[in-house]
């Protein structure tokens, strides 16, 4: 199980759900610097496309080993595709062939005299999100579902690696009682393919006053400062055993599974490095 | 932990706070200002420039990735073959901060780019029985080395002075007679016959040049820093780019100069010599290792190791049982 070599007969799906309520634009410190959630929402998201288009080209350009869903909820429980023109998803080169516009981005660093220095670099951009609204997280989970469920069913993914789905969120859904987002939260961890359940992987941006980082955590570790990350915690999936040695590998030899894909202030690309998804084929086509 | 490509990539822009050695390393950009990067199925790699060289420099992206070259680097500093170009572990090269703001360190894989084209360029601009020569002549050169590369294909392959050099040694096997390049070899054959068979029909009208050799001597290796590294039949020594003797041929073994040194081999033991022949490391010594990049000599004496500088100066004792490479790879020894 989660061992299907991600090829282009064999691709998988990446569904980002982005959190553009009001909410998120409070200020948060992410990465070592202060920002609202929102531009943090932003960068994670790009950062991820990045990666996944990066762990995606080869010699002969971007291969299609992803489909990318990126789903927005805010406003008046609007959902709608952040992806160019709207379309539901897209293949990774697809993505990949879309204009981007690169904004420079200024990141703190360490001299080797222990200084901070500050160095802007060019980061492309293929997401901008905003904050408006409400959170309609729920309904956002509903579309992650029905189209994870579509692509499932397609007999061409029947053997492939399963869907991952990241929820990028500071917490607070304002559509459901907190059962319903549980319950559509398993609805999408039931399904599947041959190789494993889909994989619901939480992200929660905090509130300015907490900048600590936790990754997979595992029961001791859920020690969340509001309900909604525990609601979050909740929701996750319990990540299978396959990636254990991987998350230890990364969290230190001891950390104990189970872990749940929720992560607190880290990113989505960092998640995917450390379980090295989109790069556990040996082979290459 | 593994750092993302995107880690990577910002190394790269910024290399004086993120490398290590290649703090003067500049990569090659795009036209947005990003690196152009290149992935392989366990790295992503990266064309940089350093010391006026070009390498190609590559990011494991996982952890079982580099435990599988491990091998490879070290027992190409035993060959002697001139298809093979530079390729070694930096060990600790990358320097990151993870989401926490703790310091990540992760080893870095260094190859030697030689000045040249794509195997495809080649294709338009070489006569097919050059090329097909070039791949024969690469294929017994990999052979006597007992090089597997395990992955030779147009992408890995560079066309540079008349031959061709593999890149990307990352599944490669040395010293196995389980595996063989030869079905990749007749791929690229017929990849070569293929898109010159127009160029075959006219190939025996036409005077055909053969590029100029090194001769006279029982094998010949590549120019390196304009001397070319012979073996005679009194032993290995140095020729230059006329086929000039410059260090006679009186060693059991020689490696290539870099950085104006290179490591020798005599019957008293192993040295480093100067561009003249002179011995910087007299050659007394169980195992002397030289690294071009950081210009430290890890010499080996009854099984213990010392460092000497660039001029030949110890210093530090001999007293561990490892290189001071090693010693990076394996601290919990």
């Amino acid at each position: 199980m989660y061992t299907q070599s991600i090829t282009r007969n064999h691709r998988t799906a990446f569904v980002l759900l982005i959190d553009a309520s009001g909410s998120m634009s409070e200020e948060t410190v992410y990465g070592g610097r202060r920002m609202t959630k929102a531009e943090a929402v932003t960068g994670i998201t790009n950062a991820l496309l990045f990666e996944l288009i990066e762990r995606a080209r080869r010699d002969d350009g971007v291969r299609d080993y992803y489909d990318i869903a990126v789903l927005g909820y805010s406003g008046d429980d609007e959902v709608c595709s952040l992806l160019p023109d709207g379309r539901e998803s897209l293949t990774i080169s697809e993505l990949a062939a879309c204009k981007t516009t690169v904004h420079t981005e200024v990141l703190p660093c360490r001299l080797p005299n222990g200084e901070l220095s500050l160095r802007e670099l060019p980061s492309p951009q293929w997401i901008v999100t905003k904050a408006t609204g409400q959170t309609p997280m729920c309904e956002a989970l509903r579309r992650a579902r029905d189209f994870v469920a579509s692509w499932c069913a397609n007999p061409a993914h029947a053997e492939s690696f399963p869907p991952v789905v990241f929820n990028i969120t500071d917490g607070e859904a304002t559509d459901c009682e907190d059962d319903e987002l549980l319950a559509v939260s398993d609805q999408i961890k039931s399904l599947r393919t041959a190789d494993g359940q889909v994989l619901l992987i939480n992200i929660h941006i905090s509130d300015c006053g907490d900048s600590r980082t936790i990754f997979f955590p595992s029961a001791d570790e859920a020690d969340y400062p509001n309900r909604y990350a525990s609601l979050l915690y909740e929701c996750s999936s319990e990540m299978p055993h396959a990636f254990d040695d991987a998350i230890r590998e990364a969290k230190g030899p001891g950390a104990l599974p189970p872990f749940r894909g929720m992560s607190f202030n880290a990113s989505a690309a960092e998640l995917v490095a450390m379980l090295n998804i989109g790069s556990i084929s040996i082979k290459t086509e | 932990m593994t750092p993302t490509i995107r880690i990577f990539t910002q190394a790269l822009l910024m290399p004086d706070l993120s490398f290590e050695t290649l703090g003067d390393a500049r990569a090659v950009i795009d036209e947005n200002g990003l690196p152009r990067l290149h992935r392989t199925t366990r790295f992503v790699e990266a064309e940089i420039e350093w010391h006026d060289q070009r390498y190609l420099l590559s990011l494991p992206l996982n952890p079982s990735a580099m435990f599988r070259i491990e091998h490879t680097a070290a027992a190409l500093r035993r060959i002697n073959c001139p298809a093979l170009t530079e390729y070694r572990i930096l060990p600790h090269e990358l320097h990151w901060q993870d989401a926490s703001m703790n310091l990540q360190v992760n080893d870095l894989v260094l190859q030697f780019l030689p000045s040249g084209g794509g195997f495809s360029q080649a294709l338009h601009t070489e006569y097919g029985g050059t090329l097909l020569a070039a791949l024969d002549a690469l294929e017994s050169e990999l052979k006597r080395a007992g090089f597997v590369h395990r992955n030779l294909k147009p992408a890995n392959l560079i066309w540079s002075n008349g031959r061709f050099y593999p890149l990307r040694y990352h599944d490669a096997l040395i010293g196995t007679t389980e595996a063989s390049d030869a079905d990749d070899f007749e791929a690229l054959r017929q990849l070569v016959r293929s898109a010159t068979s127009c160029t075959e029909l006219h190939d025996a009208a036409i005077e055909y040049t053969p590029t100029p050799r090194i001769s006279g001597h029982r094998w010949a290796g590549n120019p390196f820093e304009g001397l070319i590294c012979v073996e005679d039949e009194t032993g290995f020594g140095f020729v230059d780019l006329d086929n000039r003797p410059v260090i006679p041929s009186q060693f059991l073994w020689a490696g290539d100069f870099h950085e104006g040194r290179a490591e020798v081999q005599t019957a008293e033991g192993m040295g480093l010599i100067d561009r003249e022949g002179r011995f910087v490391v007299p050659a007394i010594y169980e195992i002397v290792e030289y690294d071009p990049a950081t210009s430290i000599v890890s010499v080996r004496q009854n099984g213990l190791w010392a460092r000497f500088d660039y001029t030949g100066h110890r210093l530090t004792e001999f007293g561990t049982n490892y290189a001071p490479f090693e010693q990076k790879n394996h601290p919990q020894k």
